[in-house]
């Protein structure tokens, strides 16, 4: 008798890129060893910040806030301004102190296991770094990261933030194929002289706080995908005010202000990226204006992935700490079986969060616009060569036409398709992992504490109530999980739509 | 017999469920914020208007003042007021948990007459309790005295502490294993609190850490009974405590539907995306799920099975992990502004993470039931 059964080929499938995921082999030989040397000392100062400025004061912050939603921590500003972290990240090239970018990843955990809000006023301000070094705009970039830099010196933190999300669009701003249908309402019309800019942007880290605001806008808001807008915008400038501060569930210490424009005026020097400086390279207005929104994402998402693992791990190290302390019944907890799987469970957790943000760094040092400033050459060159050096021969080439047509050419064309999809997708899945990982830890944490871990002088629910935005900022995890679908796995199936 | 039959037998159960749901609508809807740290509107006007409407006394005998109905009947009550503020009806869950404890010494051939005169005299309802965990977490005061009972040490997160008259409060003699319920008046010299512990959730039902000086305590039931007392107390506020979560669930639920066919995201309203309807599914699973629990529990109730008191106790364990993720994915479905305190959402969540411990921890409530089983396999 013959079979019924049709014929199949299995299911198996060689669409998972092996080496795709190890990016860290490639790192090994291909990114400066003087890197490790660098993510001891960004560790070493991160603890050294939290004994002497976090610890002492984050629920102290956390509880003002709760009673008063207008206090903004200026004073944390100020410690972390006087300890030069405002600064460190920034290039040499453009005035700042040259720690290489991918040890911030390390610090912002280290400092995340204390207290997220307040790392991310750091992290924030490096988000802003990005988004600006993303326009590659390098003339516009070096003014202002040398402002930062001179007015930091002068004991002024001027920070950058990054004004994308709008009332009625959100997340669908990031990504291509929605951006067209996406409720935008902040448009920049051109005037002589510059941009006339109405509309206003809602859940903005630390805008209250910010000096400069990166303003992604639309020219056409009818046409947001073809005429993206990147905008920097100082405090201060006319038409241009800070609206209501969100009350939040936890990360308070970082304000989410409303920025309101009417009528601002941005001159245009102050253009970092438009569809105007799009002629002259081989692509669209459209796949330029998506090449820069979808750039700095592969930098920053790694950097959410680590405040993920910083508060996963604080989970677990209070789970550990309340277990060993914990009496029940004249029993130990931490000698229960139950209790010792939970907490395998959770430093299990804490180990696949770090491994997955360290690959994404890895290949942010390999693939992602930072891959020129690791570079090995340049890398030593930056390193040994000193500031003034950068000051007096680099930072005036910035102003010429032909190092910022050479600086784009590298980022919208010397890019591959392939490594783009490689970052973009990896960011996304460092994203929703590391933080629904967070979540996880502290469910575990707060489940194993019982009412203890619910009590907001012990600290473990406020854990909890940092890690939820973790899953919402920097796009939905439901996004990002469309996203790593769309970039690492669509394109090995004929016939599949996304985002449809 | 389910639950809705269930409380259509009861008219005068359907009334109370009535009177919390009007008086939820009345004084809570538009303060539920308020009554959150740091406590815009003082918590204790709106309790003494729900001691007034009686919704403190549902399983206090009507010898003593009460409704003389038992816990299971609080469950509607405690739903109504959950629906809008989870934090209110933890308040009458704290009372109702004590009343309970007293309920279980009297079961057990103790006339706790003495008690019960203290609690129907004046302001002797609310009765602060720490309905936040279970006694093996906190510890005992240390009890000393033959006839006359003096208390010293720590009562942790006493829930009502800050507002209630006296407390039903557990004390251990030293070296002793078994545990005993004291009443005590809290006016007593002797006894010092702190100002109002803050918590992640059920912030208008607020704790406070207690320490105790040579305060006499009225002995509740038996000596050493403790133990029996908490565990009948479990079994039957368990129904409630599933209630308050349920209904958070579903508080939640309502809001992300309402907020999905208003929001619009990439070219739509966000409830056409498939991935929101599955979520808005897994939310609507779950609280079926839960409600079908509760019935369950319902009819082990009326046919008076062996089993009832451990159907209670598992459905509120499980009903309290299901209101955890639910709210959670609640938040998400509302993205940014579900972070926010203007939807509500964010307090659902913190909420049922607080419900999750009521009665103490998870992990130990779930030994304690597998205990149970084990020994009744065993017998």
């Amino acid at each position: 008798m013959g079979s019924i059964r049709p014929e199949t080929s299995g299911y198996s499938s060689a669409g998972f890129g092996f080496m795709d995921s190890l990016n860290s082999l490639e790192a090994q030989h291909r990114l400066p060893a003087r890197i490790k040397t660098d993510f001891h000392e960004a560790i070493k100062l991160a603890r050294r910040f939290n004994d002497e400025v976090l610890r002492p004061i984050y629920q102290e912050i956390d509880r003002k806030i709760m009673e008063d939603n207008e206090y903004l921590p200026m004073e944390f500003i100020r410690k972390a301004n006087e300890w030069g972290l405002y600064t460190l990240w920034i290039p040499k090239m453009y005035g700042g102190q040259g720690m290489n970018m991918l040890s911030l990843y390390a610090f912002i955990e280290e400092l995340s296991s204390v207290c997220a809000g307040l790392a991310n006023l750091i992290g924030a301000h490096y988000l802003g770094v990005s988004v600006l070094c993303s326009s590659c705009n390098m003339k516009v970039t070096n003014r202002i990261l040398r402002e930062v830099v001179s007015e930091s010196e002068k004991g002024n933190p001027c920070l950058i933030s990054l004004a994308w999300t709008e009332p009625g669009a959100g997340t669908d701003q990031s990504e291509v194929p929605l951006l067209p249908q996406a409720k935008v309402r902040t448009q920049a019309a051109k005037v002589k002289g510059g941009y006339i800019v109405n509309g206003s942007k809602v859940f903005i880290s630390a805008g209250h706080l910010s000096t400069w605001h990166m303003l992604i806008c639309y020219e056409d808001v009818k046409k947001p995908a073809d005429t993206i807008i990147m905008l920097a915008v100082k405090t201060g400038m006319k038409g241009f005010t800070f609206g209501h501060k969100e009350e939040k569930m936890g990360q308070k210490a970082c304000v989410a202000s409303e920025l309101i424009f009417e009528d601002c005026f941005v001159p245009d020097e102050n253009v970092c990226f438009s569809k105007d400086q799009v002629s002259g390279f081989n692509i669209s207005a459209r796949e330029a204006g998506m090449k820069v929104i979808s750039m700095f994402p592969a930098v920053s998402q790694p950097g959410v992935g680590s405040i993920g693992a910083g508060i996963a791990r604080a989970a677990c190290d209070a789970a550990i700490r309340y277990a060993a302390e914990k009496k029940i019944a004249g029993v130990r907890l931490i000698n229960q079986e139950w209790v010792q799987m939970v907490i395998a469970n959770m430093y299990a957790n804490v180990m696949t969060a770090r491994t997955l943000y360290m690959e994404a760094a890895y290949a942010a040092g390999l693939k992602s616009m930072l891959r020129l400033l690791f570079a090995k050459s340049l890398f030593y060159l930056s390193l040994y060569t000193p500031s003034w050096v950068f000051t007096r021969f680099v930072s005036p080439l910035f102003n010429l036409k032909i190092v910022n047509h050479i600086f784009r050419k590298m980022n919208f064309e010397w890019t591959s398709d392939e490594d783009e999809r490689h970052m973009s997708g990896l960011g996304a899945l460092t994203k929703f992992s590391c933080t629904d990982i967070a979540v996880a830890n502290c469910a575990k944490a707060l489940d194993l504490m019982g009412a203890d871990g619910t009590q907001n002088d012990i600290g473990t629910e406020k854990l909890l109530r940092d890690a939820k935005l973790l899953q919402i900022y920097e796009g939905t995890n439901e996004i990002n999980r469309i996203n790593l679908f769309s970039q690492h796995i669509a394109h090995n199936i004929p016939g599949v739509r996304v985002f449809e | 017999m389910n639950q809705s039959a269930y409380i259509q037998k009861n008219e005068e159960l359907r009334a109370f469920n009535d009177l919390a749901r009007s008086f939820a609508r009345k004084e809570l809807l538009e303060h539920v914020h308020e009554h959150e740290y740091p406590y815009s509107r003082k918590v204790t006007e709106v309790m003494e208007m729900a001691i007034e409407a009686g919704l403190f006394g549902i399983n206090l005998s009507t010898d003593w003042g009460g409704t003389g109905l038992d816990a299971s009947a609080l469950t509607g009550i405690v739903e109504e007021i959950s629906a809008i503020d989870a934090g209110m009806a933890a308040m009458l869950f704290t009372n109702a948990a004590a009343l309970e404890i007293i309920a279980a010494a009297k079961t057990n051939g103790e006339s706790c007459r003495s008690t019960y005169q203290l609690i129907a005299g004046q302001e002797g309802i609310p009765l602060a309790f720490q309905s936040y965990a279970s006694p093996d977490e906190i510890g005992f005061p240390e009890v000393s005295g033959k006839d006359k009972y003096l208390l010293n040490g720590n009562l942790p997160l006493l829930a009502l502490g800050g507002m209630a008259r006296y407390a039903v409060a557990a004390g251990a003699r030293q070296k002793e294993t078994g545990f005993s319920y004291y009443l005590i008046d809290l006016s007593a010299p002797g006894v010092m609190k702190s100002d109002p512990v803050l918590t992640l959730g059920f912030q208008a039902c607020q704790a406070v850490d207690t320490n105790l000086k040579d305060v006499p305590g009225l002995l509740i039931g038996a000596e050493g009974a403790g133990n029996i007392y908490f565990q009948k107390m479990l079994s039957a506020m368990s129904v409630p405590a599933a209630a308050l979560s349920l209904r958070i669930m579903q508080g939640c639920f309502n809001e992300a539907i309402d907020y999905a066919g208003q929001r619009w995201q990439g070219g739509r309203n966000i409830v056409e995306w498939s991935g929101v309807r599955m979520k808005l599914a897994e939310i609507a699973i779950k609280i079926n799920v839960a409600k079908s629990c509760l019935s369950g529990i319902f009819s082990t109730y009326d046919t008076a099975s062996p089993d009832a008191n451990n159907h209670a106790v598992a459905a509120a364990i499980h009903i309290s992990e299901l209101a955890c993720s639910a709210t959670s994915e609640g938040v998400q479905l509302l993205g940014g502004n579900g972070y926010m305190k203007d939807y509500g959402q964010e307090k659902r969540m913190r909420d049922a993470w607080q419900a999750r411990s009521l009665l103490g921890m998870s992990g130990l409530k779930k030994m304690k039931y597998i205990d149970r089983i084990i020994e009744e396999v065993i017998k």
